[in-house]
């Protein structure tokens, strides 16, 4: 057996390993934060239906959708979930940051956790450059005009419907 | 003895793990290393290409400790910082696959820096991306089968590793399970509606929307390609039985790998260096050199 031998092998390497996987089973177990390297690998476990509505990000440049399709997956979220991440991280930031502390101060721990680490020092103009800066450099154009509008749909068969109207979320532009 | 222990490999062909092999697999390990290096750089994903400017935080303690040291603050507002870390992550597979075939009594150290600096660069980068760090847990994980000194201690970190990867790979199936999810026969088709929303709101006319949202509308076909990821992931735990179905393993691991590129769009291939674990797996000790 496996473990036998590397307990026979080395009991600090073997205890080292069993601890992982009871750290591992544990996190898994308990469903809530991760320690990474250990993780909760759900690879898309999670229920979903046709009939959710989806919140779509939809990104024009100088008045126009984006061509997408042209667009490799990694350079296609870089310019669709950035957006995303950015509208997310003004709650998510906060709330994570309060549930660490409120963690760390079961542990005595909780003063070193300042809230200032846990928050992003941008202002939103400095982000709209950013991403006009990206979106110019990945679709290769001149972007007089960016807007980016999320917009929730449902599948109708062959296509998605609007079920709502488009929010705009990221305007830069001049007009 | 030895004569008998000659004429028991030969009759059932057992493959003796040598330093050879421990090169080759540490050889292999920097070539996908590099060719993700290059990719991730041609596709903007770096610190240096990205120039972050804001970072996302999640419900992970070794992240937030990370966060602690204001180090993302520092490489959000420094270039220069940027640049060393990226070249810092480049450099240091490099460095100790170097160490690990000139057999420098260095690369302990080194693959332990190795490791620690993989799980620190890309808990940022995925924090200030929209790339999950569990995608490169590969560069995490296989620098530590690298701090061997012996081709014992390779074996056996190699095996750990290899054990560590089943169990993840099994776990994503129990989860499945756990979540009801294959029950579910529009999961797959749904997936692909969360996945490539904004591809099918743009009246794209291109052959891989068309094939998306044919798969869309054929619930049975895309549920069957759920179905067979699920038992691809379930299948992986005859690994923790028996290593006869390695090779096998290898293949679906590389199917599976593309299916979630070309069906998701998500880049799992860091993952394709555990092949490696799958493939070395077969060599066994040379029993006449183990100390009893």
């Amino acid at each position: 057996m496996f473990i036998k031998e590397l307990y026979t092998y080395s009991k600090l390497l073997c205890i080292s390993f069993l601890l992982f996987i009871c750290v591992f089973l544990f996190i898994n177990y308990k469903q809530g934060a991760v320690a990474a390297p250990v993780y909760q690998y759900g690879m898309f476990s999670e229920k979903f239906n046709i009939k959710d509505t989806q919140t779509v990000y939809r990104l024009f440049v100088n008045g126009k959708p984006a061509d997408l399709h042209k667009l490799n997956f990694p350079r296609r979220d870089m310019l669709l979930v950035s957006p995303e991440y950015y509208e997310r991280s003004k709650q998510t930031n906060q709330a994570v940051y309060q549930a660490m502390k409120n963690m760390s101060d079961h542990l005595n721990a909780g003063r070193f956790f300042k809230s200032e680490l846990y928050a992003n020092t941008i202002s939103d103009s400095m982000y709209f450059k950013w991403y006009k800066g990206i979106t110019r450099s990945i679709t290769n154009t001149k972007t007089e005009n960016i807007e980016v509008y999320t917009q929730k749909y449902l599948w109708d068969i062959h296509a998605f419907k609007p079920v709502s109207l488009p929010t705009k979320i990221l305007y830069f532009g001049s007009y | 003895m030895p004569l008998n222990l000659s004429l028991y490999r030969l009759k059932f062909c057992i493959l003796v793990l040598t330093e050879k092999h421990t090169q080759q697999f540490a050889l292999y390990y920097l070539f996908c290393f590099l060719i993700n290096y290059v990719w991730n750089y041609f596709a903007g994903l770096t610190f240096t290409t990205l120039q972050p400017v804001f970072f996302l935080n999640r419900l992970d303690v070794t992240l937030n400790l990370l966060l602690l040291t204001n180090l993302h603050h520092f490489i959000i507002e420094s270039s220069i910082l940027r640049i060393c870390f990226d070249l810092l992550n480049l450099l240091l597979p490099c460095v100790l696959v170097y160490s690990f075939i000139k057999k420098s009594r260095f690369t302990g150290l080194l693959a332990l820096t190795a490791s620690c600096f993989a799980l620190i660069y890309y808990l940022l980068f995925s924090a200030m991306s929209f790339l999950s760090s569990e995608v490169f847990i590969a560069w995490i994980f296989i620098p530590l089968i690298l701090h061997a000194r012996s081709t014992e201690g390779f074996y056996y970190m190699l095996h750990i590793v290899r054990i560590i990867f089943i169990i993840v790979f099994f776990s994503s199936a129990l989860w499945k399970i756990r979540t009801g999810a294959i029950f579910n026969t529009e999961q797959m088709s749904a997936i692909l509606l969360k996945q490539h929303g904004s591809l099918l709101t743009n009246n794209s006319t291109s052959f891989y929307a068309a094939a998306i949202t044919y798969l869309i509308n054929t619930k049975a076909i895309s549920f069957s390609l759920y179905w067979a990821g699920f038992l691809t992931e379930f299948f992986f735990v005859a690994g923790l039985f028996t290593k006869r179905f390695d090779r096998l393993l290898i293949i679906f691991l590389f199917m599976f790998l593309l299916f979630d590129y070309a069906l998701m769009g998500i880049n799992y291939f860091p993952w394709i260096v555990f092949g490696g674990c799958f493939y070395f797996s077969n060599y066994n000790l040379n029993k006449e050199n183990i100390r009893v």
